[in-house]
């Protein structure tokens, strides 16, 4: 961790337990790496009343580079999350900037559930699953729907 | 203008109060030197960027998070970076319009090439290294944010030394650099590793206790805690006896105590004799006249010399006699090798001694050691003198004569093995006649058991001869008719059993003779067809007598 990253890391961090954004919760953060956040479906989509768990993982140099986003233990049915827990958002990959944050990138993903309108795995689900690597950072994504 | 001397103020030492600790660590690693306190710190701020910092970030001082800003919440997002999220150092506008740290925008570009706020492209995506800036098309940020960063308010970084000094930002380097006393440096005096404050600083070099200083006296030099004790050995201080009230140099004390002090209190000339006077040393020429040794001190000094003398050749004499010791050791050790050599050969004992010598030139091992301890190591004989007590011993072909003061090593050893040879070779005949004599016992033995069969067959055979006779000589008796006599073949057959008890020969004789005297009568017996007429010329012949006997003994 360089000290760029542990600075932000902790101000990120004392920021998300000051005043986190609503349906965002951090569950834990044992070390700056690592944190697993909550999020809650919002009112009124599909996924009202249904509670997910995110796994950040953070590189060395953040913000510069994005962090590894997944879902954990609960994974919701979407079309742009695999069965593993890997998210097909481009701002986790190639469109992470270090402008982004915690927060804001918890508030995409929610925007994400909140815009589905079926309640569907994606097409490749299972061939994705069978071959994928284990972080989706390694994955060579490709961003058509444009609409979330 | 103000844009210009941020930039270049980045390079520049840092200053918030986390800094502090640090420049103290590394102002202990360092060596301290002539240096300003400046020239100290800014030492330790290299050491440092280059061990913490010179992985990730290329510049420590590109970053604004090393100050301590008052009411860090307080202040305006806008002036805050996006990608670091501390008010921004060193600002710099894109072509976009969006405002970053330096140093921050230029690590993004270099990674994303794009605005990390709207993503445009920004710059070539592989800038050169020597104006990375210009190449990302970047420039200075407005007047305004320059100005309003500049005058954020700091802390000054050592303020956990004591410094509670507060100013704007722009202005915090130049209150370290020449106003600030709460600079720590490591005490430059050689022992001590005190870190002083720059405020202190004179105060402790006047009174550390590691500072150099000179004796005035003897001119040497010492720390000031060892002058403390130098103080009172200065060998080259003046002081007084403390006996005659002289004034002298210390060093020269000793000197003056042990041979001129005339109040320094000494013993009698003659106190090894025994003279018991004690006095100051002016007091001594009074004394020695009355001294009742003085008298005599010639006498005494004579029998002194004479007394060394005898203690020095009792000295050497014991020395003697401790290598005569080692000596003697040695020769017992010797002699006890060819003791247990001789003893385990299991020799003649002692009373046989004057024979074997005689005989076969050696000597029994056991009259041999006892010889050697008897006579060897007597008081009267001397150390080597030969034993009275065996006066014949050296005689008989022992092969050393009785008046060498050693007994030669190496014959002992001839001894030694000469006997070992000696006993071997007697075990072994000994071991060959058992062996003979089991040999011959066995045969003897197999020869007996033969010849005891063969006589026990004989005497069966004399048995049944016997009863033989006797029935033969019933037969004529009953067949014959009862009249014919019954005292003539009783006295018969009581010589017949005799007869046949002496030999075969007889016995063969005997039933020839009765045969023919059978056969004259004309009588057989049944089943002794075949062999039954007889022939007087084969009644003499003892070889068809025993084939009689043969076909006899089928009945």
């Amino acid at each position: 961790m360089s000290n760029l990253s542990t600075k932000r890391l902790t101000k990120e961090l004392a920021e998300l337990q000051k005043k986190p954004p609503g349906g965002v919760t951090l569950e834990s953060a044992d070390n700056l790496s690592q944190w697993v956040v909550k999020v809650e479906g919002a009112k009124d989509t599909l996924y009202q009343n249904e509670v997910f768990w995110l796994r950040f993982t953070f590189p060395s140099n953040y913000p510069l580079e994005s962090p590894e986003v997944v879902f954990v233990r609960n994974i919701p049915i979407h079309p742009h999350i695999y069965s593993n827990g890997h998210i097909c958002l481009s701002i986790l990959y190639d469109h992470w900037s270090p402008a982004l944050t915690i927060s804001s990138v918890c508030l995409s993903i929610l925007s994400m559930l909140s815009s589905c309108t079926n309640k569907e795995r994606p097409p490749d689900d299972s061939r994705y699953v069978a071959h994928a690597a284990k972080s989706p950072k390694q994955t060579n994504w490709a961003f058509h729907d444009d609409t979330v | 203008m103000m844009d210009d001397r941020e930039l270049s103020e980045a390079s520049d030492a840092p200053h918030s109060p986390d800094r502090s600790g640090i420049a103290a660590r590394a102002l202990t690693q360092d060596e301290p030197d002539a240096g300003s306190l400046w020239n100290v710190l800014s030492a330790s701020s290299t050491t440092e960027s280059g061990v913490r910092f010179s992985i990730d970030l290329d510049d420590l001082f590109s970053t604004s998070d090393k100050y301590d800003y008052v009411d860090e919440e307080k202040i305006s997002q806008h002036l805050i970076c996006h990608v670091c999220h501390n008010p921004m150092l060193s600002p710099v506008k894109t072509s976009c319009g969006h405002t970053f740290c330096k140093g921050c925008i230029t690590r993004t570009i270099s990674l994303s090439g794009k605005c990390p706020v709207d993503r445009t492209r920004l710059g070539t995506p592989q800038p050169s290294e020597e104006s990375p800036a210009q190449s990302f098309d970047l420039h200075p940020a407005d007047r305004i944010i320059s100005n309003m960063l500049d005058e954020l308010r700091v802390r000054c970084p050592f303020r956990e030394n004591g410094c509670v000094f507060e100013t704007q930002r722009q202005f915090i380097k130049s209150h370290v650099r020449s106003e600030c006393e709460y600079l720590a440096k490591k005490c430059p005096n050689r022992g001590c590793e005190r870190l002083v404050i720059q405020r202190d600083w004179d105060e402790h070099l006047r009174s550390c206790e590691w500072r150099q200083v000179e004796c005035d006296e003897c001119k040497e030099t010492f720390t000031w805690g060892e002058f403390q004790n130098h103080s009172s050995t200065c060998p080259a201080e003046n002081i007084v006896c403390p006996h005659c009230e002289t004034q002298l140099l210390r060093r020269l004390l000793v000197e003056h105590t042990s041979t001129l002090c005339p109040r320094f209190p000494i013993g009698c000339l003659h106190s090894s004799f025994g003279c018991m006077w004690l006095g100051e040393r002016l007091l001594l020429s009074d004394h020695l006249p009355s001294c009742p040794y003085e008298a005599i001190k010639g006498f005494l000094e004579k029998q002194r010399i004479v007394n060394d003398r005898i203690t020095r050749e009792n000295e050497s004499l014991k020395r003697q006699v401790a290598g005569l010791t080692v000596e003697v050791t040695g020769l017992r050790q010797q002699l006890g090798v060819v003791s247990n050599v001789q003893n385990r050969s299991e020799w003649a004992p002692r009373n046989a001694l004057p024979e074997n010598n005689m005989e076969s030139g050696e000597m029994s091992p056991v009259g041999l050691s006892a010889w050697m301890e008897d006579g060897l190591f007597s008081q009267d004989e001397g150390f080597y003198g030969p034993p009275q007590s065996h006066p014949q011993l050296p005689l008989g072909g022992v092969p050393y004569p009785p008046h060498d003061h050693m007994v030669p090593p190496l014959l002992l050893q001839e001894f030694a093995i000469e006997n070992e040879r000696l006993s071997s070779e007697l075990t072994a005949m000994r071991a060959q006649l058992e062996t003979t004599e089991l040999r011959n016992n066995v045969a003897i033995m197999n020869e007996s058991v033969k010849v005891r069969d063969e006589i026990h067959g004989l005497r069966a055979l004399c048995h049944q001869l016997q009863a033989q006779i006797l029935l033969l000589l019933d037969v004529p008796r009953k067949g014959v008719g009862g009249s014919s006599g019954a005292g003539g073949p009783g006295v018969g057959s009581a010589t017949a059993r005799t007869d046949a008890l002496d030999g075969l020969a007889a016995a063969s004789n005997f039933v020839a003779a009765i045969s023919g005297a059978r056969g004259s009568r004309g009588a057989r017996i049944p089943g002794m067809s075949s062999s039954a007429p007889p022939s007087p010329q084969s009644s003499n012949n003892g070889s068809t007598a025993n084939s009689n006997h043969t076909n006899v003994l089928k009945l």
